[in-house]
């Protein structure tokens, strides 16, 4: 396991946090923004990771459940600070981010009666809704480039699986993914194994 | 609805959902479906929040807990994605572990890859909650078209829809 960085490069907690609440706050559109935010501000810029632990921190936050993002910024604290690195760089991604969340929550009733934004809001309603779609087409072939035959057919096959579940027989969705990872375990062994999850 | 179970059911979320793509999911099947606690609306309104302001979508989560229980709610929402991910740690720890276990390996994928389809599921469920008007369905493909084949920042494609409402409205109104 990776040790923490050597201290001449640490940043102090305030600074830790601080960056990430930045990151949390000027990352507009989700997850990816946020990752290349934080790459530049902890390798290229504050040089307090190396690449290659930096890409470790990406890859196992991947195949974390929840939000990515979080867990990377638990890992990337970790790396640079040990625990109160974690905890200073998870606690500022969320302070922020979540204090304007809770803002737009409070003011969506007001702001849905304004006409115009109602308006807008529709509009942005149905951006929303293709979004949506073609996130999980992309995540599909994201996840089908490197696999072949056998493996990917089995891929494709669960994620058709999940739609049709959640979607058209609503099944619970929960439910739905302890399936599709049970079915997982048995079915890519009839693939040939293949790739494990980046 | 008590705020433990409240907890409880955003935990459940928050572990089954991988990169956030099927937490919504699961969130509007728990608390909307089978609960009764989550009107459509207040769904869709928090998937909305959820891309319009800052931080990880999965954020929608808080207004969700808004939505469901006011400032409590929000703040078990905070607290259950928070505490979800704190044992990634042990991720470090158990890596090389795991890699050699072929089984969890599999299903892990098998799990990523039924997450992917919660996600088309979602689309599907906000496609009939918005309008539907031929200029919805066309902004709703355009964004498709956008995401799924090019590598359009997002924030493009949801400041674009916004203009179209925007100029859809003004030019009602004259």
């Amino acid at each position: 396991m990776a040790k923490p960085a050597p201290t001449a490069q640490r940043p102090g907690l305030p600074r830790l946090f601080l960056t990430f609440a930045k990151i949390g706050l000027l990352s507009f559109g989700g997850g990816q923004t946020a990752i290349v935010f934080s790459e530049q501000e902890v390798v290229e810029r504050g040089r307090w990771l190396s690449a290659d632990d930096y890409d470790r921190a990406y890859a196992l936050s991947r195949m974390y459940p929840g939000i990515h993002v979080l867990a990377q910024a638990v890992l990337i604290g970790y790396l640079v600070r040990g625990w109160g690195g974690a905890l200073a760089c998870s606690l500022g991604l969320l302070a922020l981010s979540s204090a304007a969340t809770l803002a737009l929550a409070a003011s969506y009733a007001e702001l849905r009666a304004n006409p115009v934004i109602a308006n807008v809001m529709d509009d942005v309603l149905a951006a929303t809704a293709g979004l949506t779609f073609g996130l999980g087409v992309r995540l599909a072939r994201e996840t089908t480039r490197h696999e072949r035959g056998t493996t990917r057919a089995i891929t494709i096959l669960l994620v058709l699986a999940g739609f049709v579940l959640l979607g058209l027989l609503r099944v619970n969705a929960a439910l739905v993914v302890l399936l599709a990872g049970l079915a997982g375990v048995f079915l890519y062994r009839i693939g040939g194994g293949g790739r494990g999850p980046a | 609805m008590d705020l433990l179970s409240l907890f409880v059911v955003f935990v459940k979320a928050s572990v089954l959902s991988f990169g956030g793509s099927a937490l919504p999911a699961i969130l509007h099947n728990e608390l909307g479906r089978e609960r009764g606690v989550l009107s459509d609306d207040d769904f869709v309104a928090s998937l909305a929040i959820g891309q319009i302001a800052p931080g990880p979508n999965g954020l929608m989560a808080l207004a969700v807990g808004y939505f469901v229980a006011g400032i409590p709610g929000a703040l078990v929402a905070a607290a259950a994605l928070y505490v979800v991910s704190l044992p990634v740690l042990l991720l470090l720890r158990v890596q090389d572990l795991l890699n050699r276990v072929p089984p969890v390996n599999r299903g892990v994928r098998g799990a990523q890859a039924g997450a992917i389809g919660l996600t088309l599921a979602l689309g599907y469920v906000i496609a009939q909650a918005m309008p539907a008007t031929p200029l919805h369905f066309g902004v709703a493909a355009a964004a498709f078209v956008l995401i799924a084949f090019s590598h359009v920042d997002v924030l493009w494609v949801l400041g674009g829809a916004a203009l179209v409402g925007l100029v859809a409205f003004l030019g009602w109104g004259m």
